[in-house]
């Protein structure tokens, strides 16, 4: 038998698993739903005795990435270490929300969420955000310092023009407002298929060919059907909401150049007084590192602590190092503002 | 499922898997060419294993052009598309019967005159739409067509250096050489500002061609009594700017309530009975 045949072979008995064990759950950690906002959930782990720490999540993918694995879970690791994290969770707009922009995401949802913790713990909560939460979380935390304790972000773009964002030369160019004018909410399938389309090889191609290799281990066949779902399990996006990230962000820098303005309303990160926590990958493709470091420039160095760690986008949430290293020195961070 | 393959899964257990690995690998087809790969690497066994290095590369580049042909035969031509919109025209004189019929041929040479220029406008925007979307696809196909062949001739090049010609690669070295070669390339690709602007030309594209499929699709459903997606958008833009005027008047009686307490002092919060 050849070696060609013989992965052919193992790799449709990886299949006939994989089709067995679908649907796979993902986010098994109880959690208490604290509040629905506008557009959201707010989700609360932990037993509320620990330092609450606010988590929005990006519009882009599902909040389930940080409860993937039992395992690697961030919100267990996070409850483990005396945290109470409630993490924003978007709900899937529906065709209604094509009008709705990204300030109408930071009051009355992440604003809405603040004040509800607040109630709950009876003092201003920690806000933190994930990739383009990270980016809302930081809008909001400018637009009502005082809030909020600290802020923590992952993985948050800060500079759109870096020359390893192959992402933001791909947005470079095209016409935002014609797109959202043609499709209202833009859908997730075309902004899967750019995402795949910035690593295919990797992604299309050696992903499933290595499918072969684990076919007789449960255990890792379960991981990947999990990463599997949450990948290509994203919701459409809002259509105005779209266009302000991808216009003031991605097209006009406005985060970095101080002149990011949703509704006629002037954000200035800068002004955020409190201290920041930001976390990055060494080598993420979609978020290059530079560009998270990058918040370098919009806090005084007194104020940031920064932290960087190998690995892609991804690891940061599911990573052993970042469930060894990352989330203990985010908690004790926390515990000692 | 083809019948070729439906007959190959019968002789042959694991050609589901080779099934599905092609179906996943062109998927990415609108955007990437990799899935010249995965036909080349799975034709190995159907056609037996190269039996030199220089015929690994041949049939790669075979399957790369093949890959080429079939985007651009797969393209719907300007006629084609013009055809159905000329079709949603027909529809909408079936709720409007009484209309003469419209002009259908755009690059007619004559000026837009009568009660029907709106309309003629309309079929002149959609087939440049039309013309400007399938140029900028063929211009994306011919722009990967360039970088696959730039992949396969550097695979070419490594394989001419660590083997004699006449040697046949193992799958293994085969895969390993095309993946790492492919990533670096695409990789590179994504850093070219050519690639960038090709790809938004297409975007763009495709967003003209939606509007003006839109703006002749609305009337046609319009005059049939159904409602449009324009009708809808009207609709939410409605509804969205209540929402802001409300909550513009919220935040004004809000202001106004804070400035008061400030003039009044703060209001007592005992009980009544205090």
């Amino acid at each position: 038998m050849t070696h060609r045949r013989h992965h052919s072979r193992r790799a449709v008995a990886g299949l006939h698993a994989a089709g067995a064990m679908q649907p796979v759950a993902v986010g098994e950690t109880p959690y208490r739903l604290s509040t629905r906002t506008e557009r959201a959930d707010l989700k609360h782990y932990g037993s509320g005795d620990g330092i609450p720490l606010i988590l929005v999540y990006s519009l882009v993918n599902r909040a389930y990435l940080l409860d993937l694995r039992p395992d690697r879970s961030v919100v267990k690791t996070l409850v483990a270490l005396g945290i109470d994290p409630y993490v924003l969770d978007w709900r899937t707009p529906d065709s209604m929300s094509s009008h709705i922009g990204l300030l109408e995401h930071l009051e009355e949802d992440i604003g809405v969420a603040i004040e509800a913790v607040t109630r709950e713990h009876g003092e201003a909560p920690h806000l933190g955000g994930v990739c383009q939460g990270g980016v809302l979380a930081l809008c909001q935390a400018a637009r009502a310092p005082a809030t909020v304790r600290s802020l923590t972000l992952l993985a948050t773009p800060i500079d759109f023009l870096t020359a390893n964002d192959n992402l933001a030369r791909l947005a470079r160019h095209v016409d935002f407002e014609q797109l959202v004018r043609a499709s209202g909410n833009v859908p997730a399938t075309g902004l899967n298929m750019i995402f795949a389309g910035l690593k295919p090889v990797e992604l299309l191609f050696q992903r499933y060919r290595a499918l072969s290799e684990i076919a007789d281990d449960d255990a890792a066949l379960r991981d990947f059907l999990r990463m599997e779902r949450w990948m290509y399990d994203s919701p459409d996006q809002a259509g105005r909401a779209f266009l302000e990230f991808a216009r003031e962000c991605y097209q006009h820098n406005g985060l970095l150049e101080g002149t990011l303005t949703l509704d006629g309303e002037r954000i200035s990160p800068n002004r955020f007084p409190a201290p920041v926590f930001a976390a990055y990958a060494s080598a993420d493709h979609l978020v290059p590192a530079e560009a998270a470091a990058a918040i370098r420039h919009l806090v005084r160095p007194e104020r940031l602590h920064m932290q960087s760690l190998p690995g892609g986008h991804l690891g940061l949430f599911i990573g052993g190092n970042a469930h060894r290293q990352l989330y203990p020195a985010l908690a004790d961070w926390l515990r000692n503002l | 499922m083809t019948a070729d393959t439906e007959e190959r899964r019968r002789e042959d257990p694991s050609a589901p898997w080779e099934v599905l690995w092609r179906t996943l690998a062109e998927s990415a087809n609108g955007l990437t060419p990799w899935a010249a790969l995965a036909a080349a690497l799975g034709d190995r066994d159907q056609e037996g294993a190269p039996a030199t290095a220089d015929e690994a590369v041949h049939r790669l580049r075979s399957a790369a052009e093949a890959w080429h042909r079939d985007w651009r035969k797969a393209m719907p031509s300007v006629e084609e598309l013009v055809e159905i919109a000329r079709r949603m025209l027909t529809l909408r004189h079936l709720g409007t019967p009484w209309l003469a019929a419209v002009a259908t041929s755009p690059d007619s040479p004559w000026p837009r005159l009568g009660p029907l220029q709106a309309q003629q406008a309309q079929l002149e925007e959609f087939t440049a739409a039309a013309d400007e979307y399938r140029r900028a696809l063929l211009s994306c196909g011919d722009h990967l067509a360039e970088l696959l062949e730039r992949c396969i001739a550097d695979l070419a090049s490594a394989l001419r250096e660590a083997h004699d010609p006449q040697t046949p690669p193992t799958d293994e070295e085969l895969l390993a050489l095309w993946t790492e070669i492919a990533s670096r390339r695409h990789d590179e690709a994504l850093k070219d500002e050519t690639f960038g602007r090709k790809l938004a030309q297409l975007t763009n594209a495709w967003s003209r061609l939606r509007l003006a499929t839109q703006a002749l699709l609305d009337p046609a459903l319009e005059s049939m009594g159904l409602p449009s997606r324009r009708q809808l958008m009207d609709t939410q833009a409605h509804l969205d700017r209540l929402k802001r005027q409300h909550r513009e008047a919220v935040r004004r009686l809000e202001a106004r309530i804070s400035r008061m307490e400030e003039v009044l002092g703060e209001p007592d919060r005992g009980s009544p009975d205090q």
